[in-house]
């Protein structure tokens, strides 16, 4: 009986541990919502990026307007 | 005598030399002239018939120039909101504004394409090729509008964790706020440029368009994001 009364304090213990050195470890939120957010602007910039080749489209298409403009 | 007659007999080359060039080059202007008489001359007695074929010819590399246009945007808003729908720990107001530009530019491709199979002459196809360039070049611009608005939240969450970091442990923070204070001045120049385009004619728009790099900025991002790790990892 004392022997397990024992083992759960030292368990216990050792949790408590644990716990604190991981809040230790843990980033305040506001870095946390930093990391998050330079996450979101390096996607942000992977989109936009996609959507820029749109441009050359129009490109493509201003040049085909003026080709039959020319043959006209 | 002797040094005359070198001099004599020189000149004389050149003479022949540069009257060989004169003659030549006089040749083939009359030639390209003729040429262009002729192309001239063969143009407006082409018969009708040619002459539609002509058009016919280029009406069909107009139309699959606009169909393969109006497939690439398709396939642009697919990939787009593929990658959107990975993302979710992005702000929702920051995926619903792209995916609002998404969704306006899929309804009007859908009346492009409509327009396009109903089109009768090049003019028509005219007209879908102006529609088509003014909404992709709006496209665009929007999309780069709401990447700098990224950048700005960015700046202010990296300025209050640097603040958090100053406080919650002391670091000392001046390297950061010099890095930041560099993106800020780069940050604000994107925007002038973007503020510059809406005043931009077609064509003038389509030049600065593609010339809008974010490279120099996101290089700006990854060292603040670098000195700012550095800070909290020796706070930890």
């Amino acid at each position: 009986m004392r022997k397990s009364f024992f083992l759960l304090f030292l368990l216990l213990t050792v949790l408590i541990i644990m716990v604190s050195c991981k809040k230790e470890l843990a980033l305040p939120p506001e870095v946390e919502e930093f990391n998050q957010s330079f996450e979101n602007v390096n996607t942000i910039f992977d989109i936009v990026s996609q959507i820029n080749t749109l441009n050359n489209t129009t490109q493509n298409i201003s040049e085909a307007e003026a080709q039959a403009e020319n043959a006209q | 005598m002797n040094k005359f007659l070198k001099i004599f007999f020189l000149t004389l080359i050149l003479i022949s030399v540069f009257s060989v060039q004169a003659n030549a080059d006089l040749k083939s202007k009359i030639s390209n002239s003729q040429a262009q008489e002729k192309l001239q001359q063969i143009q407006q007695n082409l018969p009708d018939e040619v002459e539609n074929q002509i058009s016919a010819k280029v009406y069909q590399i107009f139309y699959t120039i606009l169909g393969k246009a109006i497939n690439k945007g398709n396939e642009i808003i697919v990939n787009v909101n593929q990658a959107l729908d990975l993302q979710i720990k992005m702000p929702q107001d920051i995926v619903d504004q792209l995916r609002g530009e998404l969704d306006d530019l899929d309804k009007f491709l859908q009346d492009e394409d409509t327009k396009l199979k109903q089109a009768k002459n090049i003019d028509d196809l005219k007209d879908i090729a102006n529609a088509l360039v003014v909404e992709m070049q709006k496209v665009v611009f929007d999309a780069q509008v709401i990447a700098l608005k990224n950048v700005d939240i960015f700046i202010n969450k990296a300025d209050s964790a640097l603040l958090v970091l100053q406080t919650t442990c002391g670091a000392d923070i001046t390297q950061a706020q010099i890095q930041l204070g560099i993106l800020k001045s780069k940050l604000d120049e994107y925007e002038n440029q973007l503020e510059d385009q809406q005043k931009l004619s077609k064509e003038e728009m389509q030049i600065k368009l593609a010339n809008f790099d974010p490279q120099e900025i996101r290089t700006e991002i990854n060292t603040l994001k670098t000195e700012i790790e550095t800070l909290s990892t020796s706070c930890q």
